[in-house]
């Protein structure tokens, strides 16, 4: 309540408000204050006051987007620091922020904490840029190595050693004060750190790909789930430790050359000479996978015996067990305490092991956090269209039509694959109307098509092949005058002829008349794993980068979206028409798409091919872009609309109309070849649809 | 057959591990005189094949590479200018069907469609291959055969054979061999260690689950026995592998990456 009072007494009471104010609005400054306040209050007005002057630097290089915020959230911590180590980071701050992005920054104040954390002056030192460790984190954080730069990479890494597809996200760390990060293997995918610190291994990289080869093996070798009724979190701790070494020993039988990868992360960890379960546990795991390894340590010799004896039958659950029980009935008997809370498996590239464990309903396992903060972000994004506008009723859901538009309905049948009918009449397409020129919110500045004069130039040269006739030709439809008169002159001379005196027409230039099908159901919403970006937006963008291009090489096409609500209400938006240009009104459109309901393609791909049917062009491509199969909330068997699409697709080919599907939907095999056989793509990055929707049109046209 | 037909002979036995009965059902194949269609990935073992097959019914083989600007009297043959007037020059596929060859057209379907057509009436009962601009009507030797390759996973989006083409063929369906046999012929044909053609194979299969997710086909059988010809040379395993299967199959930095993360995990 004082804050609030000293606010609106003293608007601009720190220089940065009035630095954001111009660009945020009175609202976003107020609120930037009243954390320096916050901040004044806990760290001291010292501290405050060195942010406040930092934090313009800091604006001018990146603005105020998202990574602002999320360094206003980052100095929220500060608290948890001492007052001392507070003013020390501060005074750094400027510096830093100039070299590392909020991210980066967060990774390296952590790394600071996990290293110095019981050494105040040495902290304070490392905050102070004193410290040697302090550059080096600094310059590991520069190098830029992190999940995001090399998701791709582990991608195909992780599909090529699995030998099947896996999803990859990032997870971030929470509190600053946390245990390390340590990646989470799920079944339905695989969660690695968003970023590793520089006390876990110097080489990113490779750390990253030790990883992900030990998160395989646990996939191919480990039984999951097992129950945790009645072991103490000590033995947990220790089955996991020899469950660790036995599927990297498997893994190694096959890969040898994983043993060196990830024998640069054991020496780095098992260097403390402590007498701890952390000590111990790193000592054992280096012993376990090093077999020249001698320590000087009873236990852990002790250890690494009965592992190896055992390795003749490595693939005996059981057994290795066993011996996990004896070693923490040692550890019992030494009295080691285990402290569960700070515990993480080392070294750095292993896995939480939740992976093994089924907790009951007592624990959640760590990654449920993420899709809940991803939901808040959508939720403050919307609210964030609501209020630009963005949401227009044009393209609201169905239901919040005004009666008074006009909309105009279509039937079409269906296909029943289990009667073997074609149901007449049995779905609606309504077009629903757009909203009118007035009613658009202005154009934002067109979204850096960065790719455009590329794909451009692509379009272009593709379609420009020779469309003129080739002279000087070894044969051909008519002669070559001119070369035919130099053959004639060459041979009275007594002179070998060129024999190359024809004619004959080049490729012919074959026009297209494309339509892009896009889905807009709710499973568009959802954000893309590790963005702040949903599906739809990525259409969006891919959809605005790829119709500026087309407009421009003059093609004819024409941008369509569809969703369904029963089978009465399949809606269907014509964004841009072939006789439209894509001009603002259109990109706006774009913009203002929103994703509701669910995904009756049939009868969306009907209605398409009957309008790509009118065109009088010789070739005509229906390209649709979706994310997953068709489903609509009326019904109740999943193979029923997929029969009916590939039916669909069927005799829209037939028409003379080549249908191509660009799927982001990671299942879609299943069905998606059955439904348009071998015209599909499927996108395994959803991040790659910009550059991945304009190849395939690229493909499609050369043909 | 004459003298200038000896050129086609195939004179040594070409290396051919089977992976199943092709070798069997070509043969029955070409007793019957059937055009055949070669369908597989890029560097799996169809070329090869049919070498062998030549070499083991002692027929000569006319092999074309087949290319977009390939026209029908590429084919065909022409009439040239010399001196003293016009020459007709037979082509590779009318030299084949006179004298009695197997032709083989590697990659039919990077020839264009108005091309490929003129193999039609070579390729039913008629056996016969008019030579329009000569005014000849040439009737195939009773030893030809007319052998096509395809690749139909690659650009099979932008390039397909027509289907009255197609229906004129059997097809036989070439893959990777099987782990065990691919090393084999690795072993064999770089002359290398078994356990080093083994490790080869093993980096491959892991390219092989990325058709498809980036890569357009895998790392070929072809690419294995060049990579293990180099490591026989002296050339450290990890660089020949990077020269001889991971550069040359992408332009993506992120999956060559992936493909050298395979080659590290398989070298010890």
């Amino acid at each position: 309540m004082s804050n609030l009072a000293r606010i609106s007494s003293k608007p601009a009471d720190w220089s940065i408000q009035r630095a954001v104010g111009d660009r945020l609005g009175d609202v976003a400054a107020k609120e930037i204050g009243l954390r320096l306040d916050r901040i004044a209050e806990q760290s001291g007005f010292h501290v405050a006051e060195q942010l406040d002057q930092a934090l313009p630097r800091i604006i001018h290089k990146d603005g105020v987007g998202q990574h602002f915020r999320d360094l206003l959230d980052l100095l929220e911590e500060l608290p948890a620091l001492g007052r001392g180590e507070a003013a020390g980071l501060a005074g750094s701050l400027g510096y830093l922020a100039e070299h590392l992005d909020v991210p980066g920054l967060r990774r390296w104040t952590v790394t600071g904490l996990r290293a110095y954390g019981q050494h105040p002056a040495k902290l304070l030192a490392y905050f102070r840029l004193d410290d040697p460790l302090a550059a080096r984190s600094l310059a590991h954080e520069q190098a830029n190595v992190r999940f995001a730069t090399l998701h791709n990479f582990l991608q195909y890494y992780v599909d090529g050693l699995l030998g099947d597809h896996l999803g990859l996200s990032s997870r971030g760390q929470g509190a600053l004060h946390g245990p390390p990060l340590r990646s989470v293997v799920t079944e339905g995918g695989l969660f690695l750190p968003e970023g590793y610190s520089v006390l876990d291994g110097a080489d990113g990289s490779a750390l990253y790909r030790a990883a992900a080869a030990h998160a395989v093996a646990h996939l191919k070798f480990s039984p999951q789930k097992l129950s945790t009724a009645g072991l103490k979190p000590m033995l947990l701790a220790v089955i996991a430790l020899i469950e660790d070494a036995r599927v990297e020993y498997l893994m190694m039988r096959k890969l040898p050359g994983l043993r060196v990868l990830w024998n640069r992360f054991h020496k780095a960890s098992a260097d403390a000479d402590n007498l701890s379960f952390a000590g111990l546990s790193s000592r054992l795991a280096l012993a376990l996978h090093d077999p020249d390894r001698e320590d000087d340590n009873y236990w852990v010799n002790k250890g690494a015996r009965l592992f190896r004896e055992q390795l003749v039958e490595p693939g005996d659950y059981a057994a290795f067990r066993r011996i996990a029980s004896i070693l923490a009935n040692d550890l019992g008997q030494m009295r080691v305490r285990f402290i569960a809370e700070s515990y993480m498996p080392a070294p750095a590239y292993r896995d939480d092991n939740s992976f093994l464990w089924d907790y009951g309903e007592s624990q959640n396992p760590p990654p449920q956090q993420e899709p809940l903060q991803l939901d808040t972000a959508r939720m403050e994004r919307d609210e964030n269209e609501q209020q630009t506008g963005g949401g227009n009723a044009g393209q609201a859901p169905p239901a919040s039509v005004s009666p008074l538009q006009i909309q105009v309905r279509f039937e079409y049948p269906e296909w029943d694959y289990q009667s073997a009918v074609e149901r007449d009449a049995w779905t609606t397409v309504i077009e629903q109307p757009l909203a009118a020129k007035a009613a658009m919110s202005p154009a934002s500045p067109v979204s850096a098509p960065q790719s455009h004069r590329n794909l451009f130039s692509m379009i272009k040269a593709r379609q420009l092949s020779r469309s003129t006739k080739l002279t000087r030709q070894w044969e051909g439809e008519e002669l070559d005058l001119n070369a035919a008169v130099a053959a004639r002159v060459d041979m009275r001379s007594g002179l070998p002829p060129d024999p190359r005196v024809f004619k004959r027409p080049g490729r012919r230039l074959i026009e297209s008349a494309i339509l892009v099908l896009l889905d807009i159901s709710e499973s568009t919403n959802d954000c893309l794993p590790g963005r702040f970006e949903s599906l739809l937006d990525a259409i969006k963008s891919a959809t605005l980068n790829l119709g500026t291009a087309m407009d421009q090489a003059k093609q004819r096409f024409a941008i369509h979206a569809f969703c369904s609500n029963g089978r009465q209400e399949v809606s269907y938006y014509r964004i841009k028409d072939f006789d439209e240009t894509f001009g603002a009104v259109e990109q706006t459109r774009v913009r203002a798409l929103r994703g509701s309901c669910s995904t009756r393609m049939g009868a969306a791909l009907r209605h398409a091919q009957a309008m790509l049917a009118e065109q009088p062009l010789e070739r005509k491509i229906l390209l649709l872009v979706t994310d997953g199969e068709p489903s609509d909330v009326d019904v109740g068997d999943a193979n029923y609309l997929i029969e009916d699409t590939a039916r669909t697709v069927r005799v829209i080919h037939g028409e003379g109309t080549i249908p191509f599907c660009l799927t982001v939907d990671k299942k879609a095999e299943r069905y998606v070849a059955h439904i348009f056989g071998d015209r599909y793509l499927l996108l395994d990055n959803p991040q790659d649809l910009v550059t991945q929707l304009s190849h395939v049109f690229v493909r499609l046209l050369s043909r | 057959m004459s003298a200038a037909m000896n050129q086609y002979l195939i004179p040594v036995e070409p290396y051919y591990y089977p992976s199943g009965n092709e070798v069997a059902l070509f043969k029955a194949a070409y007793g019957l005189r059937m055009p055949m269609m070669l369908k597989g990935p890029t560097g799996c073992g169809k070329t090869r094949f049919v070498e062998y097959m030549a070499w083991k019914l002692g027929r000569p083989l006319i092999t074309i590479a087949c290319n977009e600007d390939m026209t029908a009297s590429d084919l065909v043959g022409r009439y040239l200018l010399d001196a003293s007037g016009t020459v007709w020059h037979d082509g590779p596929l009318t030299t084949a069907v006179r004298h009695g060859a197997i032709c083989y057209l590697d990659e039919v379907v990077e020839a264009r469609q108005d091309t490929t057509v003129i193999i039609h009436p070579l390729t039913d009962a008629r056996r016969i291959l008019p030579l329009e601009k000569k005014g000849e009507v040439l009737h195939a030797h009773p030893d030809f055969q007319l052998v096509v390759s395809y690749n139909p996973g690659y650009q099979s989006m932008t390039k397909d054979l027509k289907q009255s083409t197609k229906q004129r063929f059997g097809a036989i369906d070439f893959h990777y061999p099987d782990g065990g046999h691919e090393a084999e012929i690795v072993k064999h044909e770089a002359r290398v260690d078994v356990e080093t053609a083994r490790t080869l194979v093993g980096i491959a299969h892991k390219s092989r689950a990325l058709k498809g997710r980036g890569l357009e086909e895998g790392i070929s059988t072809r690419m294995l026995i060049y990579a293990g010809a180099l490591i026989r040379d002296g050339v450290a395993a990890v660089d020949a592998c990077r020269l001889a299967m991971t550069r040359p199959i992408t332009d993506d930095e992120a999956l060559y990456k992936a493909l050298d993360g395979f080659i590290e995990a398989h070298f010890a």
